[in-house]
């Protein structure tokens, strides 16, 4: 015991496995809360609610009176839809007034807006029915941390150099010369060597794999994790019949621990024989890493054994995306059953055996302090302090007050005031012909009188569509593009009328670098609403909610409201108006959110000034509220 | 020097090791060609090298060529008879026809349609350049006196597209798959830690390195190193080219390469105005560039530990650590964007410096090679700096 001890010492503390193996615990915390996070697929948290509200009497397995309820569900919101176009028709024709269709599609509205997550409903059952017996309808169609497969390359790295360290250090040392001439020494001190190497790397998977539970338990309640797990579609052809997904997923984790025992032993093997860091190395690392890569359709790599340290690909099955009735891709090529029982069989032998060996031919040796060591420990800590520092950059939005002077109300999609101090008046012109209209902006100098014609980058596509001009004292903010998904937001700056493009929607992943994608946020973003800037910060509005820019200059949702009617922006807080007639004010630095008005305001009535907001209550009550009280 | 050279290559390239792993990393990479091309790769332009030539492919070889009066009558006169053959009424649909190309007369219009279409881009390509040339006039009239910068952006941009046509009407797909493929400089960047990761670091361990200082040979040892990663890196870099090249080649032969960058329509705003076959030559150059910088790197981390294990790991962590780092700063300060032609020569990028427009594919590799100069020095001064001055010191 006092051996094992003595070794554990050794190799935790002396050569810095403690904290090699610390550093891959605590780094995946600073992910866990995103990891936890279940989206559902949709962008908002209204539909993310609304869908767990719908899907909770439905859900588990199928039966007559759900998929009626699942019917009804269609039918309401079909309903709706009727309800409302015929409203607006009664609207446009003035057989109504605004307050009067308002009251009267109050409630069509809002089963309207569940029409993504009914949507969604569809289809999950649509997927559930072809399979009753093995599919339930649960909360999620999947679950991203069980389809993950990502390799842990630092915990890979903190395996293949510990346990390699631990077993060639010695050789380098006289130690061993000593510990021959002990009568047990050699054995035993190998023995506990391995102990501790395999405990370490156990329980570090093991910690890890509780972190995927936490993750797991937050993406699905745990009251569905009986249901088979044929019911996520990413498992929908898993080789092996009657899992549930809480066995899976218990399964996989045991598969990856035994992947990472697997590499340990082999490292350790390696050391031992060749007392070579590169060979011992190297291969562990560069095999999955080159594996990874290879891998189009990502099954490639599991028909090695490292593909254990993967896991969850073996229980995939065929995965295939149907774009087309006749065009189905396989997105993964399902790995045979047999070659998984083999490597896991041949991997529970290889990490008996190599245990047995070593112990076997153990030539035993004690290190001597390496002082070097704290040198290459602090380059490591400092790379991973680096990974850690760029990873928790601040998104935070600075406080807009200072640079701007006025404030500016938006009301519906044209009908905009401009800020006083801004030098010119706007207007767009049709530059092309009739058919093929091609806008360019016109800037009217407001002393002078004087036109200017603003030319764009030689390199962008006609502008067919132009729209959410919005002016500040430096700059005017715009939406243009070729037609809407294709558009962009623009700057154009005041002083010298250069154009840059600030932002623009696309699913394409912006940087891919060794076949590895980087993407900060959903990019897929719509850019349909009103634009409003205080030259610091820019704003746009579309159906979800109210969104900033960010630093990497990716749009970062503040508000998550549908935006209707009127919209009030002095620099420090945005005043809305919701669909549902609400007044609210959003303050930028603070990030709260707070009800103007507790009465409900009439559209197209919200106005401001630097001091005060403006309104009308539907009872038609003229309102003014200071916003220095709002604020306070 | 030479001999000190000649004795470092040896130690550190004439492994066995070495040899095995760069055979399977080119088997590998022979493995990922077959999968790039069958992921990426236009599959109806695929020569005859698994099996039966695809019929689009017969109906190309037919049409490509001089972009000319002549291939236009013949594609327009082609289309009329087939358009004739579907009016008479004169064919079937169940058993093919040794008369189409296709083996049917709708497939055969078919991709005569897809034809027509690139066609269309190489003929219209002087129209859209001369649009292009047109809105930068209009923006250098506009910016006069107002904006310099924009001025000379929009000067560049004419000098660049003025004037520029295609002459032939051809096929690109192994030269488009071999700009975008990354995956030999990846299979380098691996033989690379595997090589030079411990290139001091072994040397410290066995205490070399004191024996060397003391010899006062530790400069020359060093720029022995260099020269070794830089000769290694040269030749690793043209032997994967010739495989990617052969292997795309194989699929989609080699044809058109005297053709300008632009003729290859991902590419029509290419900055540049060379042929297919100087790109090649550029992207060398630019992943050798880029594969030296990572050489320093690897080389300074193994002047900080005399243990190999610590600094193979760390070199692993600084790889993957750079990969995540580049996905944080702009393309054009990023010795990453080298890896790939068409992050900077597919599309027109400068970058305004002191009011100068300076386009973006001299910026990279400028900023690599500051990078690299960086790294250098300091590597030096790890690894003999202090010894060399001693020496001095002593002289003096």
């Amino acid at each position: 015991m006092k051996l094992f001890f003595y070794e554990a010492k050794k190799i935790l503390i002396k050569q810095y496995s403690l904290f090699f193996f610390l550093i891959v615990l605590i780094i995946p915390l600073f992910s866990l809360s995103s990891a936890m996070e279940q989206t559902y697929g949709f962008e908002g948290s209204r539909d993310k609610e609304r869908y767990l509200e719908l899907i909770q009497p439905v859900s588990g397995i199928l039966t007559e009176e759900k998929e009626q309820t699942i019917f009804s569900y269609q039918e309401k919101r079909l309903e709706a839809e009727r309800m409302i176009a015929k409203a607006q028709s009664q609207l446009a024709s003035g057989e109504c007034t605004y307050e009067e269709y308002l009251l009267s599609t109050e409630s069509y509205r809002e089963t309207a807006k569940d029409k993504d997550v009914i949507d969604r409903l569809i289809k999950q059952y649509s997927y559930v029915y072809e399979d009753p017996e093995n599919r339930a309808l649960i909360p999620a169609s999947s679950i991203p941390v069980m389809e993950n497969a990502d390799v842990d390359y630092l915990f890979l790295l903190c395996i293949c150099f510990c346990c390699a360290f631990a077993f060639i250090i010695e050789h380098s040392s006289s130690g061993g010369i000593i510990l021959k001439t002990t009568p047990d020494g050699q054995e035993k001190t190998m023995a506990a060597k391995i102990a501790i190497l395999y405990s370490l790397t156990a329980i570090t998977s093991v910690v890890l794999s509780v972190y995927d539970l936490f993750a797991l338990s937050a993406q699905l309640p745990s009251e569905y994790w009986g249901y088979g797990i044929g019911s996520l579609e990413m498992y929908d052809n898993c080789p092996f019949d009657g899992l549930s997904i809480i066995q899976t997923f218990v399964l996989v984790q045991g598969i990856k621990l035994l992947g990472v025992l697997m590499i340990a032993a082999a490292v350790m093997i390696t050391a031992h024989f060749s007392r070579n860091y590169t060979a011992s190395i190297f291969p562990y690392i560069a095999v999955p890493v080159a594996a990874d890569y290879v891998a189009m359709t990502g099954s490639q790599c599991y028909f090695l054994p490292t593909g254990l340290i993967k896991g969850y690909g073996y229980f995939f099955g065929d995965v295939t995306m149907e774009y087309t009735e006749d065009y189905t891709e396989t997105i993964f090529a399902g790995v045979p059953a047999g070659l998984f029982i083999a490597f896991t069989v041949f991997a529970v032998i290889f990490v008996i055996a190599v245990p047995v060996i070593l112990i076997r031919s153990g030539r035993n040796r004690i290190t001597k302090k390496n002082l070097r060591l704290r040198k290459a420990a602090a380059i490591v800590s400092a790379v991973m302090s680096l990974t850690l520092l760029t990873s928790c950059a601040d998104n935070t939005t600075p406080d807009a007050l200072a640079s701007y002077g006025g404030s500016v109300t938006l009301r519906g999609k044209v009908d905009y005031k401009m800020p006083e101090n801004s030098r010119y008046r706007i207007d767009s012109v049709n530059v092309g012909s009739a058919e093929e209209r091609s806008f360019q902006l016109k800037l009217i100098d407001k002393e002078s009188g004087e036109e200017t014609l603003v030319p764009f980058d030689p390199f962008m596509e006609d502008v067919a569509l132009l729209n959410a001009v919005f002016p500040t004292e430096d700059s005017i903010y715009f939406i243009a593009g070729f037609y809407s998904s294709h558009s962009a937001l623009y700057r154009m700056d005041l002083h010298d009328l250069s154009i840059t493009k600030l932002y623009q929607p696309t699913s394409e992943a912006q940087k891919v670098v060794f076949g590895l994608a980087f993407d900060f946020s959903n990019t897929s973003m719509s850019l349909d609403g009103q634009v409003f800037s205080d030259d610091r910060n820019v704003f746009f509005v579309n159906t979800k909610g109210i969104y900033t820019l960010n630093v990497f200059g990716e749009p970062q949702m503040l508000i998550e409201d549908y935006v209707s009617d009127g919209l009030e922006f002095d620099g420090r807080c945005i005043y809305y108006l919701n669909d549902a007639a609400e007044l609210y004010c959003y303050h930028i630095s603070s990030g709260r959110t707070v009800l103007v008005c507790e009465e409900k305001v009439k559209g197209g009535t919200l106005d401001g000034d630097s001091e005060n907001l403006y309104f009308e209550t539907s009872e038609g009550e003229a309102r003014t509220v200071k916003k220095a009280e709002l604020i306070d | 020097m030479l001999k000190l050279f000649t004795y470092e290559f040896k130690k550190q390239i004439f492994r066995v090791s070495l040899l095995i792993i760069a055979v399977l990393c080119l088997v590998v990479n022979c493995y990922k060609q077959y999968e790039t091309v069958r992921y990426y790769g236009a599959d109806g332009y695929i020569k005859a090298v698994m099996g039966e030539t695809p019929d689009s492919e017969k109906l190309y070889q037919d049409f490509k060529g001089d972009l000319d009066q002549e291939l236009f009558d013949r594609i327009n006169a082609y289309t009329e008879e087939l358009n004739a053959v579907i009016a008479e009424g004169k064919f079937s649909m169940d058993k093919p026809s040794d008369e189409f190309f296709t083996g049917y007369v709708y497939g055969d219009l078919n991709y005569l349609n897809m034809l027509k279409d690139e066609v269309r881009y190489a003929y219209m390509y002087p129209n859209t350049m001369a649009e292009i040339s047109e809105k930068a006039r209009e923006c250098i009239r506009f910016y006069e006196g107002s904006n310099d910068y924009l001025v000379k952006e929009n000067e560049l941009i004419l000098s660049i597209y003025q004037g520029r046509s295609i002459s032939a009407f051809g096929r690109y797909e192994a030269f488009t798959l071999f700009f975008d493929y990354e995956f030999s400089t990846f299979a380098i960047l691996i033989l690379m830690a595997f090589v030079f990761a411990s290139s001091f670091a072994a040397e410290k361990a066995t205490g070399n390195d004191r024996i060397i200082r003391s010899c006062g040979r530790a400069g020359s040892v060093f720029r022995a190193k260099h020269m070794v990663m830089y000769l290694f890196v040269i030749c690793a870099v043209i032997i994967f080219a010739l495989v990617d090249l052969l292997g795309f080649g194989r699929y989609y032969g080699f044809e058109f390469m005297e053709q300008p960058l632009y003729a290859i329509q991902s590419y029509q705003y290419a900055p540049v105005d060379i042929s297919i076959v100087g790109t090649i030559i550029i992207s060398l150059v630019f992943r050798i560039l880029f594969l030296i910088f990572i050489g320093e790197v690897l080389l300074l981390i193994s002047t900080f530990t005399k243990n190999i294990g610590l600094a193979l790991t760390v070199s692993f962590a600084a790889a993957g650590a750079m990969i995540f780092i580049n996905s944080l700063i702009p393309e054009y300060l990023s010795p990453f964007s080298l890896l790939s032609v068409k992050t900077l020569l597919g599309s027109f990028r400068c970058v305004n410096i002191f009011g100068l427009p300076v386009p973006s594919y001299l910026i990279v590799p400028a900023v690599t090679l500051v990078l690299t100069i960086i790294l250098h020095i300091i590597c030096y001064f790890r690894a003999v700096g202090r010894t060399e001055l001693r020496k001095r010191r002593i002289s003096e």
